[in-house]
């Protein structure tokens, strides 16, 4: 970037207007938050943060975020990898569809994904669904039962009410971030790069390892880590899935709106700052890793 | 090796292709844009397939259906297809770190054999750096050492100055001959510049609409064309319709055409020997090394085009206007069911 010429006119216009919209929108709400949990006492502060019900929560919280944004790390490459690299009828539509867990309120992803996963949803009991539905079938062939019941419960994914569903929703409000991130590497992907390698006696392993993985590295990273940090804040669609139980399955925002029910608001901005700065220094975290990989094929 | 010899069916980018490459030679395909160069360079890699029946055989053994990993050719892309995230010397280890467990040599021989290659093209203090830090001349060499590392059967080069500037051109092609004449790998390469394939080659084969029109050393490539279509590709030329004065008259009832190069064409001042013919000079162009002298033939009003030494124009000390006699020198006739 040329000093000398800048692109938009008005750089301190431009500059001051970027700032007084971060402060508005960023900045402000955040200070605010900070500042009502100074009400409190240091002593008051830890014992609410430390309090054993609020550290469950947290490692639910992050584990559960992390998990998800695992699983949609690995398989939302394998969605976007599909969808770039693989024409097959209805690609499009699919490409489509990938984007529905951003316009879909998490509520209802919620209420749907813990009627399907509860022990007699389409999901959750598919064991004994086929099972029934088999011997329906034999019933009026003339039959009696084709499979005894129960025979088939290894099928049933009864998840409603415990920590999988949480993951499980999880990974539906996450999924494309990954996928939306890597999708443009890899379509500007060159070819060559992959003949290179094969014509150099590479497999393909090799090949996706040691020449595709690193440059799709940075974006498969950042959209993990907007993946994470989606599911760190997401509420709607885990509490329908959740059994809520205190000290076991209750995620920090549930904990946040459960201190504000019993008018609490200190403490609620408390477990508030915590999960902000924690998803700060994870976040930055990343952000050094991705710079670093970054770097590497760029020192100009 | 003992030779190449495909053939490819019905398709249009290339048809009945044979070519047979002696082991340690240095071939150019050379033709225009869409003659199918590289398509046969890309089949006789292996990236892509011919139609069946085409065959490819390395020292006599069909490779045809190997896949390319396991053909043991090393191929230099055009835009080089360096590895971005790598540094000079992880690129040129690439193929070293990438063979089956068993075979990989150890830490020390890969950094042996690198340091090699990296002496052999000339780029010793270049192997921390990252290829976005290399000029393109350079990023052709590394590409040409990473292909090297796996010592291919043969090599083979996509437009490997095609993206380069014409100094850097000149340079590098001279630097890859000498680089052959040390390593004598069999090499082939595509190139659409004849002055590039002339000069680098042991031997020419000129291709056109998916087929080699001719296939021989520089010399006779260019001094005994085949074709029309390989006398034209090579240079500027004249081309003169029905017979020529004292030619021998045919026996085939169609009319020759007749080619002559610019500097093929003599300028006199007088017609001693009665065999010249009429012309006059209509412009002069000055270029330095030689001289652009366009003329018109006095009986048919055909324009004529000879590149004289400045030397010889000097002497002749012509001007715009000046009736004179030409004589053509090493004419090539051709019949006319050739188009052009």
């Amino acid at each position: 970037m040329g000093r000398a010429t800048p692109v938009i006119p008005g750089f301190s216009l431009t500059l001051g207007y970027t700032l007084f919209y971060l402060s508005l929108f960023v900045l402000i709400p955040l200070a605010g938050l900070v500042f009502k949990t100074t009400q409190l006492t240091w002593g008051e502060f830890w014992h609410t943060i430390t309090d054993p019900v609020v550290v469950a929560a947290f490692r639910l919280t992050f584990g559960a975020s992390a998990l998800a944004a695992l699983i949609n790390g690995i398989c939302g490459l394998m969605v976007a990898w599909v969808l770039v690299r693989e024409p097959f009828p209805g690609r499009k539509l699919f490409d489509a569809l990938i984007d529905f867990p951003f316009a879909l309120p998490t509520a209802v992803a919620g209420i749907a994904f813990s009627t399907l996963y509860i022990g007699s949803g389409w999901i959750g009991g598919f064991g004994d669904h086929l099972v029934s539905g088999t011997n329906w079938v034999a019933a009026r062939l003339g039959h009696p039962d084709f499979i005894p019941s129960g025979a088939l419960s290894f099928l049933d994914f009864p998840l409603s009410n415990t920590n999988a569903g949480i993951v499980v929703v999880l990974i539906f409000v996450g999924l494309p971030f990954v996928v939306r991130t890597v999708q443009p590497v890899l379509q500007e992907w060159d070819l060559e790069q992959e003949q290179a390698a094969e014509s150099l006696g590479a497999n393909g392993w090799t090949t996706f390892r040691r020449v595709i993985f690193p440059e799709i590295f940075p974006a498969w990273l950042s959209g993990m880590t907007l993946a994470f940090a989606r599911a760190i804040g997401e509420y709607g669609s885990v509490i329908f899935i959740a059994s809520n139980i205190p000290g076991k399955s209750q995620i920090v925002p549930l904990q946040i709106v459960t201190k504000l029910d019993e008018f609490q608001y200190s403490e609620a901005t408390a477990i508030g700052v915590v999960l902000l700065f924690a998803s700060l220094l994870i976040l930055l975290a990343i952000n050094g890793i991705e710079v670093w990989a970054r770097r590497r094929e760029q020192v100009a | 090796m003992r030779g190449i010899n495909k053939s490819y069916g019905s398709s249009q980018a290339l048809r009945d292709v044979n070519l047979k490459v002696s082991t340690g030679e240095l071939i150019a395909l050379l033709g225009p844009s869409g003659s199918g160069k590289t398509t046969l360079l890309r089949i006789i890699a292996g990236i892509e397939s011919p139609d069946p029946g085409g065959r490819i055989f390395f020292d006599g053994t069909d490779v045809s259906a190997t896949d390319l990993g396991k053909r043991r050719i090393g191929f230099v892309f055009q835009h080089y297809a360096l590895f971005k995230h790598m540094s000079v010397f992880e690129n040129i280890a690439f193929g070293l770190r990438s063979k089956p467990r068993q075979e990989r040599p150890s830490n020390a021989a890969i950094k042996a054999k690198v340091e090699e290659l990296l002496a052999l093209v000339q780029l010793q203090n270049f192997a921390p750096r990252y290829p976005s830090q290399l000029s393109g001349g350079q990023r052709q060499r590394v590409a040409l050492a990473r292909a090297l590392a796996v010592e291919p059967r043969v090599l083979l080069l996509d437009e490997p100055f095609g993206a380069l500037d014409a100094t850097v051109r000149r340079e590098l092609r001279r630097w890859l001959r000498k680089l052959h004449d040390r390593i004598h790998v069999t090499s082939i390469f595509v190139t659409h510049d004849q002055e590039e394939a002339l000069e680098v080659a042991d031997r020419v084969a000129v291709m056109n609409a998916g087929r080699i029109e001719q296939f021989a050393p520089p010399e006779e490539v260019y001094e005994r064309p085949a074709n029309p279509f390989v006398y034209g590709f090579l240079g500027n030329f004249n081309l003169f319709h029905g017979r020529r004065d004292g030619a021998p008259r045919s026996e085939t009832p169609s009319t020759p055409a007749t080619f002559v190069r610019p500097h093929d064409i003599e300028i006199l001042r007088d017609n001693a020997d009665g065999s010249g013919i009429a012309a006059k000079v209509t412009h002069i162009g000055f270029l330095g090394s030689a001289v652009n002298v366009e003329l018109i033939k006095l009986d048919d009003h055909q324009q004529v085009d000879a590149a004289l030494t400045t030397q010889a124009y000097r002497d002749l000390a012509l001007k715009v206007d000046q009736e004179v006699f030409i004589k053509l020198r090493n004419p090539h006739s051709f019949y006319e069911d050739y188009a052009i």
